[in-house]
């Protein structure tokens, strides 16, 4: 009896160790106001940053939103724009999914692209890119 | 590439951190030529280190983009 108690019980642990450890690994949001809903007093959208050249626009407004409070227009004439964001939250050997909603008004070029690139102590960890 | 037809899109695809990741920096393009593009509801959902959440910054502006 005493034997089927600490079997019981040795079961027990075994779930909830388990259990702790994927409460530990959830997966979280890595893109901060990735909706582009919070808006500096600068017209720029928090947590990210802009580069671009003359002759580009980069627009923070709901008038850009697909849904919610905001979004992004981005409009070229002769040269490449990008927002972008320094994400540290990421874990080695882990895997993740990308994902936004995005509209076409207007396009003669190579198209939109989302890139990753990767960077650590050492060189060389690559980068990765998505061409619409 | 897609075609600029004015309706949204959404866009999804799986990705794996190298290891020896400390940083990764998030470029959203808009390539060369005349263009309007609109983005929204940016995402990138997974496993997280919690000891550095919430300093992700908006100064991503370096990088090797071409």
């Amino acid at each position: 009896m005493k034997r089927k108690i600490l079997c019981v019980l040795l079961a027990a642990l075994y779930l909830l160790a388990g259990f702790s450890l994927s409460a530990g690994a959830a997966s979280i949001e890595h893109v901060v106001n990735g909706g582009f809903e919070t808006i500096k007093a600068d017209g720029k959208a928090d947590g990210w940053g802009i580069r671009g050249t003359a002759g580009t626009d980069v627009i923070f407004s709901k008038a850009a939103a697909h849904d919610g409070e905001g979004g992004v227009q981005m409009k070229t004439q002769d040269s490449a724009v990008y927002v972008a964001q320094q994400l540290t939250t990421l874990v080695p050997g882990k895997s993740y999914v990308f994902s936004a909603w995005l509209k076409i008004a207007k396009m003669e070029g190579t198209g939109a692209e989302i890139k990753l690139e990767f960077k650590g102590s050492e060189k060389g960890l690559g980068s990765v890119r998505n061409r619409m | 590439m897609k075609d600029a037809n004015n309706t949204w899109t959404k866009i999804t695809f799986d990705f794996t951190a190298p290891e020896g990741v400390t940083s990764a920096s998030l470029l959203v393009r808009n390539t060369t030529k005349e263009s309007e593009l609109y983005w929204d509801a940016i995402s990138i959902m997974g496993e997280g280190d919690a000891s550095a959440a919430g300093t992700s910054t908006g100064t991503a502006n370096t990088g090797t983009s071409n």
